[in-house]
């Protein structure tokens, strides 16, 4: 229980715990002091635990969600170094038996071991949020994926496709059927995007033919499509799903806002060492709709970050309006297979 | 005689199958017309006075919502006005907005049970006032229920309100202040920026800019229009009832949706 309230707190004590010993055999091997391994260790123990709880638990309250960034970090651990330094051997010496008395030391002493303390403080820190940071950006990787996913199967696409079967299962049991074989490859290539980081060209025109079928069933007259894939680019490989967002905007915000429908054709040509793809749809076009917030702007945004991540400058997305209205975007990207 | 009923629904499969559980579900019904969109099932409420209409919420023209909006506006006093049961397959903000202002309406994939439960409700009101169907004022207040749950009417949360307004003249961008906005008019696919003395287009849809702008100083008084309230003059019913706005630097006025009638209600 005590883990899940206090995420890591078990890690950070072992850490602290490992750190005080490593000091600990160091200060009897080459310390000045000269004392047994014996009272290095409940010494460097008890600076190293008060050093850790002056630290962790101001960290704990100013920060209560996140992490916070170095300097104040940083600050914090200058700060508890004394507090751990003079508390601990307060607390050392008791356990001891040891009469309390830093001022014999002297100065340079008491200094040296403060900076040692201050030294350690700041290295725990900065172990520590190298940790979370690795952490956090793999959680943000996975919710990336997650919301990819969710986009994707998004609930009004698949509550009206099931409503469609529904009428169909009924008039025209057949092409439920196809329909619902349109469904099932549609999802199945969509959960396993979520798996894979390549996949070829003829695998995302699949899925994007079982996508439009499906839509092309539920719009009858107003939606016509064209998919165009020359046999030898079938093989060439992209990121998956990234042409799926583009397809999906062209419907959502360009073609099922108009009241007599339209027309999408998505196509792949190779141009020497670049494959070219190019989502052309009839609908309402950039104007309408959602310009700049919502729907057009966070599918292509996500295009855009998948392609500087995959290809780094090497790729590149343009967007235009289509002379007979509605859009075209084109995808250059070096081909690979 | 049999209640008569439209189905507005886009996607033409949807629609049959309704009319086909609706012909189980309740046989007296007659199904006098069939909309593919929001603007032919304006023009068929108008045109065939059904007392019940089954209306999709996502449809290309109107919305249902927008549907139900627009008919408050037309409809005179008195008129009779059809039920309205709105049918989605998802849309969150607006389930919460009919949960709350206790709208009837059914989930695609409809079931067999949900439609009975309808019925019932449909024909236990149709029951109580057969002749008029419902009240205009009810379908006010609740459309306003509906809008007041779907969008608080303010700002975006943590969002600065709009201080100028960027509209592309030629090769020039104007740099309009929005207090010199008069009214934000939806324009096709643009919105239509008025000021005192010129009209310039710009591309951000009337409903983005309704959460960027102040709503001390800005509001929506129609579907289409958002008004700056410190260049309203006055307010003036004319002899249909209907309610229109004067300003004070513009010649022309303009209408006010029954459903925004309350923000120019004498105090």
């Amino acid at each position: 229980m005590t883990a899940r309230y206090y995420p890591g707190i078990a890690r950070y004590l072992a850490g602290t715990v490992v750190l005080s010993t490593l000091i600990a055999v160091a200060l009897t091997a080459f310390g000045t002091q000269h004392r047994s391994f014996g009272d290095n260790f409940v010494y460097s123990q008890c600076i190293g635990m008060l050093t850790y709880a002056s630290i962790d638990l101001p960290r704990r309250l100013l920060w209560p969600q996140g992490v916070p960034s170095f300097p104040p970090m940083l600050v914090l651990a200058l700060l508890a170094a004394p507090v751990g330094w003079f508390g601990g051997s307060f607390i050392a010496s008791l356990i001891l038996g040891y009469p309390y008395s830093p001022s014999t030391l002297g100065t340079n002493a008491i200094l040296g071991f403060l900076a040692l303390t201050a030294g350690a403080g700041i290295g725990g820190c900065f172990f520590f949020l190298t940790r979370e940071r690795l952490a956090e950006s793999e959680r943000a990787a996975v919710e990336a994926r997650l919301k990819l996913l969710q986009a994707q199967v998004e609930p009004h696409f698949l509550f009206n496709t099931l409503a469609n079967l529904q009428a169909l299962i009924a008039v025209d049991p057949q092409r439920a059927q196809a329909m619902l074989g349109h469904l099932d490859g549609y999802l199945r290539a969509t959960l396993a995007t979520t798996r894979n980081d390549r996949e070829t060209l003829s695998e995302e025109f699949a899925l994007l033919r079982a996508y439009l079928e499906i839509l092309a069933i539920r719009m009858g007259a107003r939606l016509a499509y064209e998919l165009d894939l020359p046999d030898a680019l079938s093989k060439a490989t992209l990121p998956p799903m990234l042409l799926q967002p583009l397809v999906e905007n062209a419907i959502k915000h360009g073609l099922e806002p108009k009241v007599d429908g339209g027309w999408i054709s998505v196509s792949a040509r190779g141009e020497g060492r670049h494959l070219v793809l190019v989502v052309e749809d009839t609908g309402t076009g950039r104007a309408a709709g959602t310009s700049s917030s919502a729907g057009t702007g966070v599918g292509l945004a996500n295009v855009r970050e998948r392609l500087a991540a995959v290809y780094g400058g090497a790729a590149t997305v343009e967007i235009e309006d289509n002379p007979g209205g509605g859009m075209r975007v084109t995808l250059r990207l070096p081909i690979q297979s | 005689m049999n209640p008569r009923a439209l189905i507005a629904e886009d996607e033409p499969l949807l629609a049959a199958s309704l009319e086909a559980a609706l012909a189980s579900a309740w046989p007296e019904l007659q199904v006098v017309a069939v909309a593919p969109n929001g603007l032919e099932a304006l023009r068929l409420v108008e045109s065939e006075r059904p007392a019940v209409a089954f209306l999709d919420i996502r449809m290309p023209g109107l919305t249902g919502l927008e549907v139900a909006a627009e008919l408050a506006d037309r409809l005179a006093e008195g008129e009779p006005v059809p039920k309205l049961v709105f049918v989605t397959a998802y849309d969150e903000f607006a389930l919460k907005a009919f949960d709350l202002a206790a709208v009837d309406y059914l989930l695609k994939p409809v079931s067999a049970e949900r439609l009975a439960k309808t019925v019932e409700r449909l024909k236990a009101s149709l029951a109580a006032a057969p002749a008029a169907g419902g009240d205009l004022a009810e379908l006010v207040r609740t459309l306003q229920k509906v809008a007041g749950a779907q969008s608080p009417g303010s700002l975006a949360p943590g969002g600065e309100p709009l201080k100028i307004v960027r509209a592309a003249v030629g090769n020039t961008v104007r740099m309009v202040p929005v207090a010199e906005v008069c009214y934000f008019q939806a324009a096709d696919k643009y919105t239509s920026v008025v000021t005192r003395d010129a009209e310039l287009l710009i591309r951000t849809p009337l409903k983005d800019l309704l959460g960027q702008l102040a709503p001390e100083q800005f509001r929506q008084i129609h579907r289409g229009t958002i008004v700056n309230l410190a260049e309203v003059a006055a307010a003036t019913r004319d002899e249909n009832g209907k309610l229109s706005v004067r300003l004070k630097h513009r010649k022309e006025s303009l209408p006010v949706s029954r459903l925004f009638a309350d923000l120019f209600r004498p105090q």
